[in-house]
């Protein structure tokens, strides 16, 4: 089965839709409120807007930050006196009714029910009573007043916890594909604590095994901020997979839904993706492996953004727009290769693409090229890649 | 008998006379933590005399010696050579790996308390492997005195 | 035995004829002037001076449930009254149908037992529209009538998703622990859905294909008991594994998967299926 790729919008949101409509990298955009204001989304061009997913991004529902505030929908700005869990199911239909509005007259693709983050792995029964009462019920009821009567996806966002509470996930399952009303999911994890890539071939597997079942109940799966294991979850079946710019639009954090100081916003020197190691590397290492020939030509892709960053005096950093148009370039190639396969014969490129991806982080690491354990990941998702390929009966 | 902490740890490196025997001699610049780079090092240490100038980082750490090594080979995209500093009493486990410290060339010194020092891989010079990092190195320095 | 007083209400309707004498009701034949024959069912309701009976409210549910449905699927309900002494009284359609308990052999080839079950389906599908699970589907609550067809009977547990539902007494769970999909086995109340229903019919389906044999039988694949097996997923894989079958195995094996997420998920999905397999079959 084949999967449509999307950009996660964030910070800089024209590149990801430049990129879209201009480089052809993707089939649309999922909006953040957080980084765009009402009147930017109402203004986007229709053809943006039908394919697009709205994510309504309720996660904390006693903070409104950045451009979340141009929204009416908000609990904490619906609500007098702010958000109060007790008073919220007073309001959660007003709530619905509005958000459900904007999402219904802007003409998205889907309508997203919205969740609310839940750290650790809490009570189940409660989780799921919690999640009906304040969201899925009162947004189905508003969606029925409405025309025209939009597929409604709804949102969760998995816990490393959860992801690993058998139980948990079992009764999820069972509560999800029971929801009459929904056409699918669109799921977030968040594993706290990890580095850029996730490195816990449990957690991956279970992952797949969720997207599996989902997929094999007929819903629609949207997979939201992801990283490299984008590549790797393709074998599970997704309907979407998104692709994101900043670490922060590859990698969901709840923090970033706070009311914190940002603090000091450290500018890093700027990384570059490479197709074949799977990871955005440093660009001094980059310099480092072209000078020792430790790279071919094609190691890190093959795009007019790479020739600027390749160019003698380019003075890029992590806030330069070339290595995340790069990105969206070669990973939307990727991806776009991966999803014309399916089956066994997509597993059979994907662990290929994985095996060399581990061989060429032991040859950097060989030649004395100390990149620590940026390559580890790599091993993780081939262990979950054939233990998932396994039970699918691809591999024996 | 081991540092308590690695701020204790840089401050005896700083004061350390037996390292300043294993840099080339000349004029001495001395930088902590300079950022905006590849990399936060502990210490930098710029020598200069009438011939030529090299730079050196160092990475203090009590006994993470594997996440020593990747911080210290990142200070190679802007300095000549760049080191390992660890707590003596935890040295053993790098031995073990000197190997990993010679491919990256990258050096492996420890300290203790008592302020010996013990160098058990001294890295051969080597240009910075970022020009553009190496520039900006010299735009930071270029403020400072020796 | 039975001590469910009735003479002072068969008195009332022409040649009662008892045709059920059971612990909880009594039923009679009776001929009515409007329905012609029907069925006068007799019975004590719970009360605090005879716990023994059905509670009330179980009663009234299944009448509820029977008056909103014209189905020749089910029963038509003429009356219900609450009389005297805590008794209840319900008049409804006179089924002269055996059970499909008795009956199995005729439904023992896959195409006429899809073809039973389609129809099953199709039957409760109407009540599942309504959001009521039946919840209690076996042999026994399943008429044949003259034609094949079947007749859905006893809604006794049926539970309405969309309403607080009925407390278990001593009742406890469901009705037929041989029959129960494990969330019933579980006492799960909040994942009881039409998926039950679905796990009950693969059961009356590989019961019908298996010649009459439960297939989570100790007999057929060990294990302690029906509800043991039921609850370690333990049935006769084995029998659709055989040629004539397999075209059926993936249907019956997302039918009888232990977890609901791994049954289908809408009945179109459903339908889907079993009519690929009736195609198969023909």
């Amino acid at each position: 089965m084949t999967f449509e790729i999307y950009h996660q919008l964030g910070h800089r949101d024209k590149w990801s839709i430049d990129s879209y409509q201009q480089d052809g990298t993707g089939d649309g955009v999922i909006i953040s409120p957080r980084s765009r204001k009402k009147a930017n989304v109402e203004s986007l061009s229709q053809s943006v807007k039908s394919r697009a997913i709205f994510d309504p991004q309720f996660f904390n529902p006693n903070a409104v930050i950045k451009k979340m505030d141009s929204y009416d929908f908000y609990p904490d700005t619906l609500m007098p006196g702010g958000f109060d869990t007790g008073r919220f199911p007073n309001y959660c239909s007003i709530v619905a009714d509005n958000c459900v509005d904007f999402q219904i007259k802007n003409n998205f693709r889907y309508l997203v029910i919205p969740t609310r983050y839940f750290d650790g792995a809490p009570d189940v029964e409660q989780f799921v009573q919690n999640q009906e009462t304040n969201f899925v019920t009162p947004f189905l009821d508003s969606r029925d007043h409405h025309t025209p009567k939009k597929d409604a996806i709804l949102q969760l966002v998995l816990t490393g916890h959860m992801l690993r509470n058998k139980p948990f996930i079992e009764y999820l399952l069972t509560w999800i594909t029971g929801i009459e009303g929904i056409k699918g999911i669109y799921l977030i994890t968040e594993i706290v604590p990890r580095g850029p890539q996730i490195t816990d071939a449990t957690i991956l597997l279970n992952l797949m095994n969720f997207i599996h079942i989902l997929h094999k109940n007929k819903m629609i799966v949207v997979l939201g901020y992801l990283n490299s294991e984008s590549l790797l979850f393709s074998l599970a079946n997704p309907s979407i997979v998104t692709i994101g710019s900043f670490g922060n639009l590859r990698i969901f954090n709840s923090t970033m839904f706070e009311e914190t100081d940002p603090g000091e916003i450290r500018v890093p020197t700027y990384k570059i993706y490479s197709p074949v190691l799977l990871d955005w590397i440093d660009a001094p290492y980059v310099d480092l492996m072209k000078n020792r020939s430790l790279v071919h030509d094609k190691f890190f892709g093959d795009n007019k953004y790479l020739d600027t960053m390749f160019s003698q005096g380019y003075n890029g950093s992590a806030q330069s727009i070339e290595p995340y148009k790069h990105y969206f370039v070669e990973i939307s190639k990727q991806l776009q290769e991966i999803r014309s396969l399916t089956g066994a014969n997509r597993y059979a490129r994907v662990i290929e693409i994985i095996q060399t991806a581990i061989d060429e982080y032991s040859r950097i690491n060989e030649s004395g090229i100390e990149i620590g354990r940026q390559g580890a990941f790599t091993t993780q998702f081939a262990t979950a890649a054939n233990l998932f390929a396994r039970d699918q009966g691809w591999r024996t | 008998m081991a540092f308590k902490t690695e701020s204790e740890m840089v401050e005896a490196i700083k004061r350390n006379e037996q390292l300043h025997k294993l840099m080339m001699s000349g004029k001495t610049l001395m930088q902590e933590e300079m950022s905006g780079l590849f990399g936060i090092p502990d210490l930098i240490f710029v020598k200069k005399n009438s011939k030529k100038r090299i730079s050196y980082a160092y990475e203090a750490k009590l006994s993470n010696w594997s996440r020593a090594l990747t911080q210290a080979f990142r200070y190679k995209a802007f300095v000549n050579k760049s080191f390992v500093i660890l707590d003596h009493d935890h040295i053993n486990p790098a031995l073990s790996n000197t190997d990993k410290f010679c491919k990256a060339n990258v050096g492996l010194i420890s300290i203790d308390d008592s302020g010996n020092v013990q160098c058990y891989y001294n890295p051969y010079y080597e240009a910075p492997y970022s020009p553009r990092l190496e520039n900006k190195f010299n735009e930071k320095i270029s403020s400072l005195k020796f | 035995m039975n001590d469910i007083k009735c003479d002072d209400v068969i008195c009332n309707y022409a040649n009662p004829l008892k045709i059920y004498e059971g612990g909880q009701r009594i039923v009679y034949r009776i001929d009515h002037p409007i329905y012609g024959y029907a069925a006068l069912k007799i019975g004590y309701y719970a009360s605090p001076s005879r716990p023994i009976g059905w509670e009330l409210a179980r009663i009234e549910r299944e009448i509820e449930i029977l008056r909103q449905i014209d189905s020749p699927f089910y029963p038509k309900n003429y009356d219900f009254q609450k009389i005297s002494e805590s008794r209840y009284l319900i008049l409804e359609e006179f089924l002269n149908s055996p059970m499909l308990e008795d009956k199995m052999e005729q439904f023992n080839s896959p195409l006429s037992a899809l073809i039973f079950i389609k129809q099953l389906a199709t039957g409760l599908k109407i009540i599942w529209d309504k959001k009521i699970v039946h919840r209690d589907l076996n042999p026994k609550n399943i008429l044949i009538n003259e034609d094949n067809s079947p007749r859905i009977i006893d809604l006794g547990i049926a539970r309405v998703l969309d309403s607080a539902s009925i407390t278990q007494t001593k009742y406890g769970g469901p009705l037929s622990q041989d029959y129960a999909a494990p969330e019933q086995h579980r006492y799960n109340k909040a994942l009881i859905n039409w998926r039950t229903d679905q796990f009950n019919l693969g059961i009356i389906l590989m019961q019908l294909l298996l010649n009459g044999h439960h297939p989570f039988s100790p007999q057929l694949v060990e294990g302690k008991s029906i509800p043991d097996n039921i609850m370690n997923d333990n049935w006769y894989r084995q029998a659709i594994t055989e040629t004539h079958l397999l075209p059926i195995k993936s249907l019956v094996t997302n039918m009888l998967s232990f977890e609901q997420y791994g049954r289908y998920r809408t009945f179109e999905d459903f339908m889907i299926d079993l009519n690929f397999c009736l195609e198969v079959m023909r």
